[in-house]
């Protein structure tokens, strides 16, 4: 219990960003439950927010407000989906890399700084344009294409802590490499392995939100890139209808800084020099 | 008393952008089984990559030449996997700096459940860690890490639970040190390193580490490197004096202490047995450079000794009974002193 405390009275504004994910989240699990309405159902176009449709209707009269809450589910999943992918990816390239050192680690860095020069943006509007509009697809975009910052984070602490007296008498010990990478190394990249990650889906997010507003997501499915891409699109925004785009934006704003605070508590644990930093 | 180790014309260098490092030049060694060995030199003179290079750690630098034949067998040419399977079951090291040797992200036990496993299932990863901790029970593995831990004097603080559950960080350094011989024990190897076993620590827990050390030496092949002589002399039975990446002067212990041959070891020696209100002696002079030999032997620049020939030739090993020493002062046997 007093662990506990001590978790949550830790760091006020990552306290703020668990609580503010974990709504989302709630929101997110729940929807089908909480919507008032089914947010595919077709009715009066248009309406202005009331009791009945808090948030009013779109062009084609479905509820904005369930389309909200349905849309936290595609954005949590592409967010989380995305960002497992790219940072297992990531991490496997970083840890090879700067553990096996040598030529392998000039030919995957070589590869990772390529990936990294190139705009990531563009770049995913060409794959996706490829591979179709779907969901999936948009995670394995992502996923596949957001690693290589993670690969260098980690190649750098890698490089420290292959080095460091622990690895060094382990390996004394008789261990292998792939042992020592998964005994030794990764545990002690794994602080800097969950902030990176929370970061990641943050990005994730924006991305997905980003190419689903340039119509590369399913047009079917409710998210809230989508949700801009039609107000934009049906005149939400020339006629001014701002409960159409206002609250999906802010949706995505407040899960962005959310993940964001939360990955600096994170780093902030595992680095306590940061601590004073970050508060000043 | 069989031969354990011999290493013969040993010389290991390291490519840097400034040159070539020659950090060993041409070391012969043996250790017989059972026997203790204390290798001492000061700082930069090769102790550290010589012991490196018997268990093949000496990355960056390289082996130019010579052999390491252990127990028979030659591990110069080994293969890195054939080399995994003798570190820590043929031979065992003790790191020297107990506070960056156990991984802070691991309690005491499970790193010691980690030497057991390693030793049981080799260092592989999906073998050890997949079938590992099926290959016998948590009780039988920790009765045995019980067992050694009483054999250093740390069995009591296992049985009050205040030992195996605490992370590196809540211990003490003479704790932690026992922790990592513990560690090099659970190995079962045939010869223990033990690199500075006591450089790191205060008075009360170097008394302890000793005590440990000395218990050890009787019953195991032990090659401890160390500047520390109180060290060396209470747990040795011969003893080897490095300078410049060569082993200059071997000998039983108590002949090397009482009676040491070369001028080098004389000096060595002579810096610590200080009393109250003696000048501090030294060694006058810097450490040498491992990049720039002067020509000849490699200590007449600082040798109080130094003849005209000490700077012309390399002085050969010259052997005795039981000992060996290499200077110009033992050349022909017509300058005995």
């Amino acid at each position: 219990m007093s662990r506990l405390r001590h978790i949550l009275t830790n760091n006020k504004a990552r306290n703020a960003g668990v609580a503010i994910l974990l709504l989302f989240a709630l929101c997110a699990t729940l929807a089908p439950w909480i919507a008032p309405h089914d947010p595919w159902e077709f009715g009066p176009a248009f309406l202005h927010p009331s009791t009945t449709n808090l948030l009013g209707t779109n062009d084609v009269g479905q509820d904005i407000f369930s389309e909200l809450l349905y849309g936290t589910r595609n954005s949590l999943l592409v967010g989380f989906a995305a960002a497992f992918i790219a940072v297992s990816l990531g991490t496997v390239v970083g840890l090879v890399a700067g553990f096996r050192k040598g030529v392998l680690d000039d030919l995957l860095m070589g590869v990772t700084d390529v990936f990294l020069v190139v705009p990531m943006l563009p770049l995913a509007i060409l794959v996706s344009v490829y591979l179709g509009p779907s969901i999936w697809n948009l995670i394995l975009v992502v996923g596949l294409l957001w690693w290589p910052s993670t690969a260098r984070v980690i190649r750098s602490q890698v490089l420290s802590i292959r080095e460091s007296g622990y690895v060094e008498s382990a390996r004394a010990l008789g261990a292998g490499d792939l042992w020592l990478m998964w005994r030794h190394v990764l545990p002690n990249v794994l602080p800097l392995l969950m902030a990176k990650f929370v970061l990641t889906v943050a990005m994730a997010m924006l991305m997905d939100a980003s190419l689903s507003f340039l119509g590369l997501g399913d047009p079917i499915a409710k998210s809230w890139g989508m949700m801009l891409r039609y107000a934009f699109m049906r005149g939400g925004f020339v006629g001014g209808m701002w409960w159409w785009y206002v609250p999906p934006g802010l949706a995505i704003g407040l899960c962005i800084l959310s993940l964001t605070l939360i990955s600096f508590g994170i780093e902030e644990k595992s680095d306590p020099r940061l601590k004073r930093v970050l508060e000043r | 008393m069989s031969e354990l180790l011999r290493v013969a014309n040993l010389s290991v260098v390291f490519d840097t952008p400034a040159g070539l490092v020659h950090a060993n030049r041409g070391i012969n060694l043996t250790v017989n089984e059972k026997e203790t060995l204390g290798i001492m030199g000061e700082s930069g003179c090769g102790k550290t990559v010589l012991f490196l290079s018997l268990l093949r750690l000496q990355q960056p630098g390289r082996i130019a030449s010579g052999s390491i034949a252990f127990d028979g067998r030659q591990l110069t040419g080994l293969t890195a996997s054939e080399m995994q399977q003798v570190r820590g079951r043929q031979i065992a090291l003790v790191p020297q700096d107990h506070s960056t040797a156990l991984d802070p992200a691991f309690t005491v036990g499970q790193q010691l459940d980690e030497a057991l496993m390693i030793r049981e299932n080799g260092g592989g990863l999906w073998k050890t860690s997949l079938m590992g901790c099926r290959a016998r029970d948590r009780s039988a593995r920790l009765d045995e890490i019980r067992a050694v831990l009483s054999e250093l004097a740390l069995g009591e603080l296992v049985d009050t639970g205040r030992l195996l559950a605490r992370y590196p960080h809540q211990l003490s350094g003479g704790i932690r040190q026992r922790v990592l011989i513990a560690m090099a024990l659970l190995g079962h190897p045939r010869m223990l390193i033990a690199d500075e076993p006591t450089t790191a620590l205060d008075r009360a827990s170097r008394a302890q580490t000793l005590a440990v050390l000395n218990a050890l030496c009787r019953r195991m092949t032990m090659l401890i490197i160390s500047h520390d002589l109180e060290a060396i002399r209470t747990t040795c039975d011969r003893v080897a004096v490095m300078y410049g990446g060569r082993i200059i002067e071997t000998g039983p212990m108590l002949s090397v202490f009482n009676k040491p041959r070369h001028p080098y070891t004389r000096l060595f020696l002579s810096c610590q047995k200080l009393s109250r209100g003696d000048d501090l002696p030294e060694i006058i002079g810097d450490v040498l450079n491992l990049m720039d030999f002067p020509p000849g032997c490699s200590f007449h620049p600082r040798c109080p000794q130094a003849m005209p020939v000490c700077s012309l030739v390399e002085p050969a090993e010259v052997h005795f009974d039981d000992a060996m020493v290499a200077c110009h002062l033992y050349g022909s046997g017509e300058n005995t002193c």
